[in-house]
């Protein structure tokens, strides 16, 4: 990141002056800074790109929430105060998903790509929380990569012989599906029975949440339970369309994961010591597998939108971060066609309202931070992208 | 050596020198046989008499030095003659050679410069250094007119702090020299075998003749090493290149085949360049297996063969080449032109051919004819993809129909995109 010199950044952003990129605001107004637009599904191309937006507390508690780093989460309980960033690549994609997705159309696959911290998963969370405004069904998966890197409870699985189940996620997943769609779930019913095991089955016509609170309370069917709701939302059961959003999508179909099977043994990497044992990667596990079809396009009304990250490149260290090499030719083939989008870095005027924002929020404490060269050199070390921007911006 | 005698030496020496003529003949430092001082005194018994004109002449070369006679003949003639023969009227003394102490002479010195340097006695007009050192030879520090200094002193005392002088000097003697390739000998050597040579064709300096007329390239390196042994065994690799053009006989199959076999070997490949807009491939191998340089051109050149012939062999079970077997991308066959037929609605030929068109320029690397995954090619599938499903900015809902957006430069420009796939794909 830090490679690339200013002179670069700036000619990609048709710059000449230094410091022109990112002029200080004079004044107090914020109408240049943030938009009273708080509904993101209202926010378009021609007025809000660039502008901060406060999201609603509803809406914030139930997905844009999930889609924040830890460290965004804590930046802003310490600050008092929540702005996101209205961007491009979130509005394209709601554009296309309100022009052409939903109302029994197939399923749309959107890959966002960008390098780490460039805001991807935030976007996803700009895309979800509109749709979820519009009333549509949220299915999101935050952490998946987690899920492959560590597993306590894993058991082979009753419903799919051959694979394994991973009971503990399966239920966190359920509570938190639960917790982001607890205005629509009421209304949804299942359409098939769905047999537990020899003895127990939920009857057709049962709500979601029978079959959710069942699982809670039997953790060891979770997986199943998951299984069965996303049968039901690809057999298309669900009145309304459903937005499925994965982030980092790629680890889907990684050869390696953290977990491992003790029952086979495998050759080993080079430099790899004793005992070697197989990994035990997303094909096996169920849960994984369950939301991999959701990716398919073989059902109707509904749209998924996806990240792919080299946080899902488990132990290779990839400083890879386009799609094609991080998904591979199998998850390339998998998802294909999708539309790729990119989330670029920041351009002169978001940076420039960012680091206006962080300013007035108090954030940005220093003195530098408030001339023209210290926010001309914020914007140089962190190369427009905005994690390494919040992280720098922490120091200054 | 004490001072005392370096001073006895060097008094020896000028005492040696001052004594000798100018010629420096070995007669003068007491080397000549015929003037070993007593060797024409030596009487063996039994043996018969002195020549008289031996005797005479000895005793006329020896001038005016008096030697005692020694026992003579047996008759009074000889006697006489004996006496006559000596300056003084006395005897001959009897000398046994291996008893008889003789007088001391003087010791042998082995002077380090019995003679001049060479580099005086050399005249410019007649020395002509190839014939002087003509092959190669271990170092000779007498040979050599130059004052070379070969070594290190470990500390200021050894040798004065110098380095050594060439004389018995044994690294300068252990290490390889090349007196024998000065540049006059090379021209000498040139000049010996330039009427067997003809003359450099002046077509083959135009550029590219060179690579038609002798398409094959072999490329050797040869090290010099300032060591105890001059090789290196970097010396033993042979690179080969050849420009796949010339390969004849190589329709689309085989040379599909030889591609895949280059791949598969690990001292070959294949390098492509674009000049201009045509592409250009040179097959390149290197071997360093063997120990000797002329057995890896051997080796290079039967592996090469084996290539070729094999190539153009097409084995029955080839015919089960799978899709996953082509050397670059195609779209046909792949599992993306399956999907096409799931597609909810059948979507329209130029769509489709945008959608391939933006397939292989994602997915082939650019020796391909692709561009490999960069931000302009995922943009382009992503555009095809969106004009496919009828998901574009302006388009209809559900993918259907033709998509009125297209304009007439974008038109042609699928065209001719199609139109150079395809002729990449014959080639």
């Amino acid at each position: 990141l830090l490679s690339r010199s200013i002179a670069n950044w700036l000619l990609r952003r048709r710059q000449l002056s230094p410091f022109g990129a990112c002029v200080n605001r004079r004044g107090g107004a914020s109408a240049a800074l943030l938009t009273d637009e708080s509904a993101p599904e209202r926010h378009s191309l021609d007025r809000h790109v660039g502008l901060l937006y406060r999201p609603e507390e509803a809406d914030w508690q139930a997905v844009t929430r999930h889609f924040c780093r830890p460290e965004l989460v804590r930046l802003f309980d310490t600050l008092g105060q929540r702005a996101l960033m209205v961007r491009r690549p979130a509005l394209e994609i709601g554009e296309r998903l309100a022009g052409h997705a939903g109302d029994g159309r197939p399923c749309l696959r959107f890959v966002l790509y960008g390098r780490r911290g460039s805001g991807k998963s935030l976007q996803m969370g700009h895309v979800a929380a509109a749709c979820r405004r519009r009333g549509w069904l949220l299915v999101t998966v935050h952490n998946a990569h987690l899920w492959m890197r560590h597993s306590r409870e894993l058991h082979e699985s009753a419903h799919r012989p051959g694979m394994f189940d991973t009971a503990g996620y399966g239920c966190i997943w359920l509570r938190h599906f639960y917790a982001m769609n607890q205005e629509i779930l009421p209304g949804l019913r299942v359409t098939k029975e769905l047999s537990w095991n020899a003895k127990e089955s939920t009857p057709a016509g049962s709500s979601w949440k029978e079959v959710i609170d069942y699982a809670l309370a039997r953790p060891r069917y979770s997986c199943a339970a998951v299984q069965f709701l996303i049968d039901e939302i690809k057999l298309g059961s669900v009145p309304m369309p459903t937005l499925v959003c994965f982030e980092v999508a790629n680890c889907l179909w990684w050869h390696r994961s953290g977990i491992k099977n003790d029952a086979i043994r495998r050759t080993p990497l080079q430099g790899e010591e004793p005992p070697w044992r197989a990994d035990i990667t997303a094909k096996q596990l169920t849960l994984l597998d369950a939301f991999k079809q959701l990716l398919d396009s073989d059902w109707n009304n509904g749209a998924a939108v996806m990240s792919v990250s080299p946080q899902g490149a488990l132990f290779d260290r990839l400083r890879e971060w386009m799609p094609r090499k991080l998904l591979g030719d199998e998850g390339f083939a998998y998802l294909d066609p999708f539309v790729p989008v990119y989330v670029e870095p920041y351009g002169p005027a978001e940076m420039s309202n960012m680091l206006n924002w962080y300013t007035e929020s108090g954030w940005l404490t220093s003195e530098a931070a408030a001339t023209d060269a210290g926010r001309a050199e914020l914007a140089f070390l962190s190369d427009g992208n905005a994690g390494e921007l919040l992280r720098i911006a922490g120091e200054w | 050596m004490t001072p005392t005698g370096k001073l006895l030496l060097l008094s020896g020496l000028a005492r040696r020198l001052l004594a000798a003529p100018s010629n420096h003949s070995l007669a003068a430092a007491g080397y000549s046989n015929s003037s070993s001082s007593n060797s024409s005194d030596v009487w063996s018994i039994g043996e018969g008499g002195v020549d008289d004109a031996g005797a005479a002449s000895v005793s006329g070369r020896r001038g005016a030095s008096s030697r005692r006679a020694g026992f003579a003949g047996y008759s009074a003639a000889d006697v006489a003659a004996a006496a006559a023969a000596s300056n003084t009227a006395g005897f001959r003394s009897l000398v046994v050679p291996g008893l008889t102490k003789e007088a001391a002479k003087p010791p042998l010195l082995r002077s380090r410069h019995p003679l001049t340097p060479r580099c005086g006695r050399m005249k410019p007009a007649h020395s002509s250094w190839p014939s002087v050192w003509p092959t190669a030879r271990t170092f000779h520090p007498a040979a050599v007119p130059l004052p070379v200094r070969q070594g290190r002193p470990n500390n200021a005392t050894e040798n004065a702090g110098i380095s050594p002088n060439k004389w018995g000097n044994t690294e300068l003697i252990k290490v390889p020299n090349f007196l024998h390739l000065t540049p006059a000998h090379v021209a000498a050597h040139c000049a010996a075998i330039k009427h067997l040579c003809t003359p450099w064709p002046k077509a083959l300096d135009e550029p590219g003749v060179i690579d038609k007329q002798l398409p094959l390239r072999v490329v050797t390196t040869d090290y010099l090493r300032s060591h105890h042994s001059i090789r290196d065994i970097r010396a033993r690799r042979v690179d080969l290149s050849l420009c796949l053009d010339r390969l004849v006989k190589l329709d689309k199959r085989s040379l599909e085949k030889l591609l895949c076999l280059v791949s598969f070997s690990n001292f070959a490949k294949v390098d492509t360049q674009f000049v201009g807009s045509s592409r250009v491939r040179h097959l390149r191998m290197w071997s360093d297996r063997c120990p000797w340089r002329f057995q890896n051109y051997d080796y290079l050149i039967y592996a090469l063969s084996a290539l070729y012939s094999q190539s153009l062999r097409h084995e029955s079970w080839e015919s089960g080449k799978a899709w996953i077997d082509n050397q670059r991308y195609e779209f046909d066959g792949s599992s993306s032109q399956k999907k096409l037929a799931k597609l909810a609605n059948k979507p329209a030929t130029n769509a489709v051919t945008h959608y391939r068109n933006a397939l292989i320029k994602l997915h082939r690397q650019p020796e391909n004819g692709g561009t490999g995954e960069t931000h302009d090619s995922l943009r382009q599938y992503g555009r095809a993809v969106e004009f496919l499903l009828g998901i574009g900015k302006g388009g209809g809902g559900g993918g259907g129909g033709p998509v009125k957006k297209l304009d007439a430069s974008s038109a042609q420009q699928a065209g001719q995109t199609k139109r150079t796939t395809e002729r990449q794909a014959a080639s």
